[in-house]
């Protein structure tokens, strides 16, 4: 037996040597799949190793749970971002976590919930004439004089957006009047009042102009709601970078480090940013890259955000420092600045440095920053806009996807905030209506929202100065002004609270990743059995379309490979088939000398194996080279979404051992299996035809 | 009775016809013998000797192989009997172009097995003595010459020790003196083994050869001469 094996052998590698056209392509094709199979698996293994990594250790956990009744499912990472998932409530998470802790194998559950809050980023002129305010009220002429000639600047830019609007506006007679006030505030004869009435100057502009250049685009923040010293113990890649966590007890917000620096930050810094990024780092020119393109063009029209903050001496030091730094003569500052703004792949790298060593530091580079208090706005689950001012503690990251923007989405608040933003109230909150319905004597107040929102509804306090105004005085004067003054009072919360109460998901963490699946059954047939009415799934699930990623990226993988192999099989069985006429007569031969059908067979499975297995394991082999490599080197992630993907900005792949050995075993079954054909028709071959006359 | 052949009739489809290349051969080769098969191509000399190697089988008759009966084998049995009872030299010496000389020869008896290393290499050594190529042993069969191809065919067919060997035109490839010289070496292996050997020629020198002369035309015998 191991003589004849010997003898196929001896006649397989003799046999693939002679034909070595068809071991060429065979062999090639046999290497090619293999290398395909083993690099492509690996990868998308690491892939979805790191991935799993981004998604389990920033927000998701290994499983989540939320109300059965929700109607639309739990996708942490968006399903469409802005539209409002319907996922139901936990009511009362302290009994969901007590049922939850029983199983063995949970080590943490953290309660969330989560929601797309509006903050106002303020006005333009607004700024500006707080600023001419206290200009004026120095008294520098100098200084007053340059400011009066920025403000007509900008007023000319309104004026012209009006013009503008007055063509299609519904409402000509207001936008007649606007433009109207802004043409007083244009004018000469208005300027000369700022002698004699500054103050009447000063309350026109900031009550009659101000308005008119419009809000800047509010900014949506995405904020969950959580147990912040709970959710920074369990989530191992939540870090601080700025500030601290949000106390035990206190109402606050961590900001991501990611927002703040893409969303948040003044807009001519982050156009510095993104361009020292495209063309610094990734060394792309302005020339190839559209939205760098883009971005260089708009930066120049920036130059007020750049203007509004300097006064007096920061000016005339700035105009110094540009004028030197730019070699010009330019004695005015706006046309400097905008100069200054014009960047070019070439000169971008300097003005950069510039930009961060000399302007920056006078500049208001972020409008607020840790230790502010900024006022959240969000819609209540009755349709109400409410406001929680909350203090910013901080800034935060997960290590490893600082540059992801789906990782960095989140800004977490206190879930007590969380909960009043939501439209429910805290005890303390339910306790203090109590008080005040005694002290006033009010019944509960019956409307289509619930009590709070009619009490804290959208003529609080604590709306912005547009919505002050607009407001009637009457209700909110009587109601507002001693809640406010006890809110203040009662910020803090008892930290029990957190994990007691509404919540609308909680992030499961395991002690034993491996036992997910039998974890997750256990897990749901003990909610069951305490009657919660709760859903369990896993972070694949949870975390929306993203989970299921890779694993459509797989079935891609794995659907081309099957084509490649299909097709490349198909080859291999035509080369066989070649090789397998012109084998006729020494097939033939063998037979007649007495060789049986198998042995011919077996003669054909032995070739096929031997090129397949040398063939396979040497692609295999490439493949695992070059994985090593990389390995040392890493993947760079080409784009953002990609490094939360690789949970980082380099993916460095693993390799696989069991895919390493079990893909070439594979193709080369399969190639044994297309062998099958060829070989039994070679089997077919009767002994007579040794005596076929060729040679 | 080596071999019998009773009212053998062999039919090949041609198109849509059958041709009858043999009309009823009633032959009976003794062993030891060391017949020849002769005519004219075309006359049924291949297919006589097919049936007798049980590569093909008869239409109508039978063939006998040491006393079986072969009409009626298997495949399998078939094989069987042309690897222990029938050793087969070709037109085309037929070698197995990947295999060396010695492992040519080797090839019958790893298809039967059973047989150790050192057993087989005595076999194989002294089959390459006895037809002069000990030296070539190493060689691969296209490094050597027609005769000497020929005479690997021969050492091939006869190291299973077979009880016929059968050469179909075993020198139609050669130049006249080698295959002279083959038939010769086929003769002195027939004296001294006792092996029956039939083998098939149009060529008259090398028919001269024969102890037996069986001659075959239009699918008869038509000459029976033993010398």
């Amino acid at each position: 037996m191991l003589e004849e094996l010997k003898v196929l052998l001896l006649v397989a590698i003799r046999n693939l040597a002679l034909h070595r056209v068809k071991t060429f392509v065979v062999g090639g094709i046999l290497l090619a799949g293999s290398f395909l199979v083993v690099f492509g698996l690996s990868l998308l293994g690491s892939i979805e190793n790191t991935m799993s990594q981004s998604i389990i250790g920033s927000v998701a956990g290994h499983l989540q749970v939320y109300s059965a009744d929700a109607r639309d499912d739990l996708a942490l990472f968006g399903s469409g971002f802005f539209g409002r998932d319907d996922l139901g409530e936990i009511p009362k998470f302290e009994d969901v976590r007590t049922e939850i802790l029983k199983h063995p194998n949970v080590a943490s559950i953290v309660p969330l919930g989560f929601e797309n809050a509006i903050l106002g980023r303020g006005n333009l002129l607004d700024e500006l004439f707080e600023r001419f305010r206290s200009v004026v009220k120095s008294g520098r002429e100098d200084e007053i004089s340059s400011m009066v000639e920025t403000i007509r600047q900008n007023l000319k830019t309104v004026r012209a957006d009006l013009e503008n609007e007055l063509k299609i506006a519904s409402n000509p007679g207001d936008v007649s009047k606007q433009i109207a006030d802004i043409e007083t505030a244009l004018s000469d004869e208005f300027w000369t009042k700022l002698k004699t009435d500054s103050e009447s100057l000063l309350i026109f502009l900031e009550s009659k102009i101000a308005p008119l250049s419009g809000e800047k685009e509010p900014l949506y923040l995405r904020y969950m709601g959580t147990n912040p010293s709970r959710f920074a113990e369990v989530f191992q890649k939540f870090k601080i970078v700025e500030g601290e966590n949000i106390p035990a007890g206190e109402r606050g917000i961590l900001l991501s480090k990611r927002i703040y620096d893409t969303q948040i930050k003044n807009i001519v810094a982050r156009g510095f940013d993104n361009l020292h990024k495209g063309l610094v780092i990734q060394r792309k020119s302005l020339e190839r890259d559209v939205s760098l393109k883009t971005t260089a063009t708009d930066l120049p029209k920036q130059y007020l955000e750049v203007l509004v903050y300097l006064n007096g001496e920061t000016r005339t030091q700035t105009l110094s420092e540009l004028q030197e730094f730019l070699k010009s003569s330019e004695s005015n500052v706006e046309k400097i600045v905008k100069d200054f703004l014009t960047v070019d792949d070439d000169n971008f790298r300097s003005r950069y440095e510039f930009f961060y060593a000399k302007i920056a530091p006078k500049i208001r580079l972020y409008p607020f920053k840790t230790g502010d208090t900024i006022n959240l706005r969000s819609y209540t689950r009755s349709g109400f806009l409410k406001t929680v001012p909350l203090r910013i503690y901080g800034l935060y990251e997960f290590s490893g996807l600082e540059s992801s923007d789906l990782a960095g989405a989140f800004n977490f608040v206190d879930l007590v905030s969380y909960r009043e933003l939501y439209g429910r109230m805290s005890a303390e909150g339910q306790k203090e209506l109590e008080e005040i319905r005694k002290q006033i004597s009010a019944k509960p107040v019956d409307s289509s929202g619930s009590i709070e929102d009619s009490l804290f509804g959208t003529d609080s306090q604590l709306e912005n100065r547009v919505d002050e105004t607009a407001s009637t005085p009457s209700k909110a004067a009587s109601t507002s002004q001693p809640l406010e003054f006890k809110r203040a009072q009662t910020g803090r919360y008892s930290p029990g609270e957190l994990e007691s109460g509404l919540a609308i998901n909680a992030a499961i963490v395991l002690k034993n990743p491996r036992k997910l699946n039998s974890s997750l059954l256990e897990i749901e047939q003990l909610l069951k059995q305490a009657n919660l009415n709760l859903k369990v799934v896993d972070w694949k699930q949870a975390s929306g379309t993203l989970g299921q990623l890779v694993s459509v990226i797989r079935v891609v993988l794995l659907v081309a490979v099957a084509i490649i192999l299909i097709v490349a099989m198909a080859i291999i069985n035509n080369a066989i088939m070649m090789t397998t006429l012109e084998r006729t007569r020494e097939i033939g031969t063998l037979r007649a000398i007495g060789a049986q059908r198998s042995f011919v067979l077996r003669m054909f499975f032995v070739e096929t194996l031997t090129i397949g297995f040398l063939a396979s394991f040497a692609g295999s082999l490439l493949a695992v080279g070059l994985l090593f490599v990389l390995k040392v080197q890493g993947i760079a992630a080409p784009s953002d979404f990609v490094s939360f993907l690789f949970g980082g900005p380099r993916l460095y792949p693993n390799v696989s051992a069991t895919v390493a050995v079990a893909a070439p075993m594979f193709v080369a079954m399969l190639a044994l299996v297309f062998t099958m054909y060829p070989a039994l028709m070679a089997s077919r071959i009767t002994p007579a035809a040794a005596m076929q006359d060729r040679e | 009775m080596s071999v019998v052949l009773a009212n053998v009739v062999k039919d090949y489809p041609l198109g849509s016809s059958m041709v009858r290349a043999l009309h009823g051969i009633d032959l009976t080769i003794e062993e030891g013998e060391f017949t020849t098969i002769a005519g004219p191509s075309g006359c049924g000399k291949s297919t006589l000797l097919n049936l007798i190697g049980c590569m093909d089988v008869a239409t109508t008759g039978t063939v006998s192989i040491e006393g079986k009966i072969t009409n009626a084998l298997s495949d399998r049995d078939q094989t069987q009997l042309r690897l222990n009872t029938l050793g087969f030299i070709f037109q085309s010496f037929n070698l197995v172009p990947v295999l060396s000389v010695y492992q040519n020869v080797e090839l019958p008896l790893l298809l039967k097995g059973g047989l150790t290393t050192v057993e087989r290499a005595r076999r194989v050594g002294a089959l390459l003595e006895q037809v002069g190529l000990a030296n070539k042993a190493k060689n691969r069969s296209h490094e050597l010459s027609g005769g000497q191809r020929q005479r690997v065919a021969i050492a091939r067919a006869l190291v299973t020790q077979p009880k016929i060997v059968l050469a179909d035109e075993p020198t139609a490839n050669l130049d006249s003196e080698t295959g002279q010289n083959i038939i010769e070496l086929m003769r002195t292996l027939n004296d001294k083994q006792k092996t029956t050997f039939i083998f098939s020629s149009h060529d008259p020198k090398v028919i001269e050869h024969a102890r037996r002369i069986v001659r075959l035309q239009d699918g008869r015998v038509i000459e029976d001469v033993r010398k």
